[in-house]
């Protein structure tokens, strides 16, 4: 059970050890690393977009 | 077809004026409430808040801010999603616009990338959050987050390449 939402809810000051080692050592997992590519890849063709109907 | 993350800020983050912007969930007044707490964190410049338009159209904005991981050295920072909000009409919609990508998608990827930018000049090693509810977990779990072991609830995205 999660405790209830609310917006800007923050780390508490005192990490435990296991989650600071997983915050130091854990690498980024290839499904986040495709996304963003795929997200950037999104992001370039509409300024590209922008560019053509700017220039035509 | 134009696709823009836009930096929300000054008189655009007004209550009545941002609220206007997004369709909520009726049943779900905390909606409303946690829209105007994302917008009054980033007035007083707490967060930044990034809203994802089509053509225009606003389709969702993610709130974010950045923090001091405590008690470890040499200093680190992480980049905390404050709050991720989508209209009603887009919400789990694969959007053509976006390429398959849902409007969720799509702004959590703008988070990563811009943090992943910002990491080449500034100490983050991760991104955090505390989802909104038990039922968001497995969609942050299928973007790469993980849960923080010994800390209910937090989830974390690593800003870190495999060595």
């Amino acid at each position: 059970m999660l405790l209830t939402f609310s917006v800007g809810m923050r780390l508490p000051e005192k990490l435990p050890k296991e989650a600071l080692n997983q915050l130091a050592t854990a690498v980024t997992p290839p499904q986040a690393l495709s996304l963003a590519t795929k997200a950037a890849n999104i992001a370039t063709k509409s300024a590209q977009n922008k560019l053509v109907a700017a220039a035509a | 077809m134009s696709i823009e993350i836009l930096s929300v800020s000054g008189t655009d983050l007004i209550p009545g004026k941002f609220l206007k912007r997004w369709q909520s969930n009726r049943e779900r007044p905390d909606e409303i409430v946690n829209i105007k707490k994302a917008a009054s964190l980033t007035t007083k410049e707490q967060a930044k808040l990034h809203d994802l338009q089509i053509d225009g159209r606003d389709i969702g904005f993610v709130t974010v801010d950045i923090h001091q991981l405590p008690k470890v050295n040499p200093c680190k920072y992480y980049l905390q999603v404050a709050f991720l909000f989508v209209s009603k009409q887009y919400r789990k919609v694969n959007l053509d616009a976006l390429e398959g990508l849902t409007a969720s998608e799509n702004l959590m990827s703008t988070v990563f990338n811009k943090a992943m930018d910002a990491a080449g000049f500034f100490p983050f090693s991760n991104i955090v959050l505390y989802p909104a509810g038990e039922k968001l977990i497995p969609f942050y779990t299928s973007i790469g987050y993980s849960m923080l072991a010994r800390i209910k609830g937090f989830m974390f995205l690593p800003l870190r390449a495999e060595a």
